[in-house]
């Protein structure tokens, strides 16, 4: 019982620590895309009524836009966001459940190792090549910069919810347990 | 294997996982990756996820996603819907049925700054559940019409899905969006029709609610003039080529999000709530895209969309009557699994399938007629059994009615939505015409 206790607290700690961290990607993610989103509207009135666009201001937003999905990534894992069919497991018990959807944490887990390792390859090559944007020559290799972290914070999170589904589905703790 | 029979094993497999509530995106990639390595082994696998996923995330064409479900977050924190089920309760609501068919119009007028079903129904459904409660309308249709209603949210422009089936068909997103207009109308109309028929069957369901006179008419029109422009402004802008879809959606997430900062009192913790719903999604969405990248691969090294679509070509079967077993599978399919999913799993097997048939008109114009028809069947899934998603979030709000009578209440409207779908089929002008009439 003791041991249940200990482990509950350093789950809870840990629960918060990656609840907090992909926060605040989620929230610079969404400051990426919502200044995406002013430049874009300052570039149309530029363009629009005095015929002075913000050269190259899409490829602004692609990578904007590449930086919010890839910092989105861990929140949405975090939070079981994934959409998933519930149909033909409807019946099952919440135990079976639990199992199955720590298997699918641990074939996501490999999914994301495989991922951040060829993200950096594929980093390194931009960097290697200089590979960069057509108009405003921005290198590429500069996104793989917030891309990376993202990534990581990705493989941990989805490390993590292997033992958060496996946990929730065998211990039998109350429900209300964190809220008293 | 031959590479069809491994294609055809691989996706049985997936649906095996799926099945297994491996979830949609990560099913996807497994199965993408296996038979990917299978077919090609180890080097093309890795160098191909040097890259893939920071090409297709920095598509332009899809960064419209994020903006729209942004700027749907903003529109539920504006404020807005009240207004809007206001303006359309003065004139609807002194009818027998007139809060319910308000609701819908509500839900229209929502539809039209919000690319989202689950996010129209529940928002719409905060603001016009009590009303209806307070008319006495009955439990089923009240909770029925909004879930129904909801569904408008996804048709009416803008729409998530619209945009990711025309970047996967390489559509023309202004295209789809002009194509949906008329089925989002001819869909609040058949609402309000069941609405009218449901209430002369069984008057007390839906008893007329207060008349208002035109003074306090006109003070609901201003109060919604915000929302109306926004939409001029994003979808009118789209439409006439003033901009593309990624800047109108930029138009319209800043738009909202200045309406949801005046009019709806949003600050920083309703803006970090905002970025926190539409990151959430996004990711979702943004998984499943890349899953069905890596399947399509697959896929297409197996030549199994090309080899289906020429045996059935072979078979000399009627379009209409391939169209009708599409549809039907994604009317079943729509009952189990969510209408994005649906769409990406399926449109790169069917569509090759269509592609090459004869419906007797442009091979462009079939592409807009089917994405339009394909979108509503499997919209019809959010409101039928067992996981009708809007029936459950309307259910959600208000707990003394029972589920079973809110999908009893649904159910006409599900009628409404299959003598639509075959309207749809049989007069593809409907969707057409509008393309037509201001077509490129």
């Amino acid at each position: 019982m003791t041991e249940t206790t200990t482990e509950s607290t350093r789950s809870n700690t840990l629960d918060r620590v990656l609840n907090r961290l992909t926060r605040i990607f989620v929230i610079i993610g969404g400051a990426f895309l919502t200044a995406a989103g002013i430049l874009t509207v300052v570039s149309v009135i530029g363009r629009y009524f005095f015929n002075t666009p913000i050269p190259g201001d899409f490829e602004l937003v692609e990578m904007a836009c590449a930086i919010a999905v890839f910092s989105f990534l861990p929140h949405c894992q975090l939070k079981k966001g994934n959409v998933l069919v519930d149909f033909f497991t409807y019946n099952s018990s919440p135990r079976t459940k639990g199992i199955l959807d720590s298997i699918s944490a641990i074939i996501y887990s490999a999914i994301t190792v495989l991922l951040t390792w060829r993200l950096w390859v594929g980093g390194l090559d931009f960097l290697a090549t200089n590979e960069q944007t057509v108009i405003l020559q921005i290198p590429r290799a500069y996104v793989f910069i917030f891309i990376m972290p993202c990534m990581a914070l990705l493989v941990v999170v989805s490390f993590y919810t292997i033992w958060q589904h496996y946990y929730e589905a065998s211990a039998e703790h109350d429900p209300l347990e964190g809220e008293l | 294997m031959e590479g069809l029979e491994f294609g055809f094993f691989m996706l049985g497999v997936l649906l095996v996982l799926i099945a297994f509530r491996l979830p949609i995106a990560i099913a996807m990639i497994t199965v993408g990756i296996a038979g990917y390595l299978t077919l090609a082994g180890w080097t093309p696998l890795l160098n191909y996820f040097n890259s893939a996923a920071y090409w297709r995330f920095s598509t332009y064409d899809l960064s419209v996603v994020p903006l729209f479900l942004l700027m749907g977050q903003f529109a539920t924190r504006a404020g807005m819907s009240k207004a809007l089920f206001d303006a359309a309760n003065v004139f609807l609501g002194h009818r027998k049925g007139g809060v319910a068919m308000a609701a819908i119009g509500g839900c229209a007028g929502f539809g039209s700054i919000c690319g989202s079903s689950l996010a129209t129904a529940a928002t719409m459904g905060q603001v016009a559940l009590p009303e209806l409660r307070r008319f006495n309308y009955s439990g089923a249709l009240a909770t029925g019409a909004l879930a129904a209603g909801g569904t408008l949210g996804i048709l009416i422009p803008p729409s998530v899905i619209l945009v990711i089936y025309a970047v996967l068909v390489e559509a023309n997103i202004a295209t789809m969006f002009l194509a949906a207009f008329i089925p989002g109308f001819i869909a609040a109309l058949g609402y309000m029709i069941v609405i009218m028929i449901y209430v002369r069957i069984s008057p007390e369901s839906g008893p007329s609610g207060a008349k208002s006179n035109s003074a306090e008419r006109w003070a609901a029109i201003k109060e919604i003039w915000t929302v109306v422009l926004i939409f001029i402004i994003v979808i009118g802008g789209i439409y006439s080529g003033v901009f593309t879809p990624t800047e109108g959606a930029a138009f319209g997430a800043i738009g909202t999000g200045a309406l949801a900062y005046f009019h709806g009192g949003m600050r920083t913790e309703g803006f970090v709530d905002s970025v926190m719903g539409a990151g959430q999604t996004t990711a979702m969405i943004f998984l499943i895209i890349f899953g069905a990248d890596i399947l399509n691969v697959f896929l297409a090294l197996t030549q199994l969309p090309q080899e289906l679509a020429a045996m059935i070509g072979d078979a000399k079967l009627s379009p209409l009557l391939v169209l009708s077993i599409i549809l039907f599978f994604y009317l079943l399919g729509g009952c189990v699994m969510d209408s994005l999913s649906m769409i990406l799993l399926t449109i790169p097997i069917f569509w090759p399938i269509l592609e090459v048939m004869d419906f007797g008109m442009d091979p462009e114009d079939v592409k807009i007629w089917f994405g339009i028809v394909a979108l509503i069947v499997v919209e019809t899934g959010l409101i039928t059994p067992p996981v009708g998603m809007n029936v459950f979030v309307i259910n959600s709000m208000s707990k003394d009615i029972p589920i079973a009578q809110t999908f009893k209440g649904v159910s006409p409207f599900i009628a409404s939505d299959v003598v639509r779908v075959a309207l749809l089929v049989s007069f593809p002008g409907l969707t057409l015409f509008l393309v037509r009439l201001f077509g490129n």
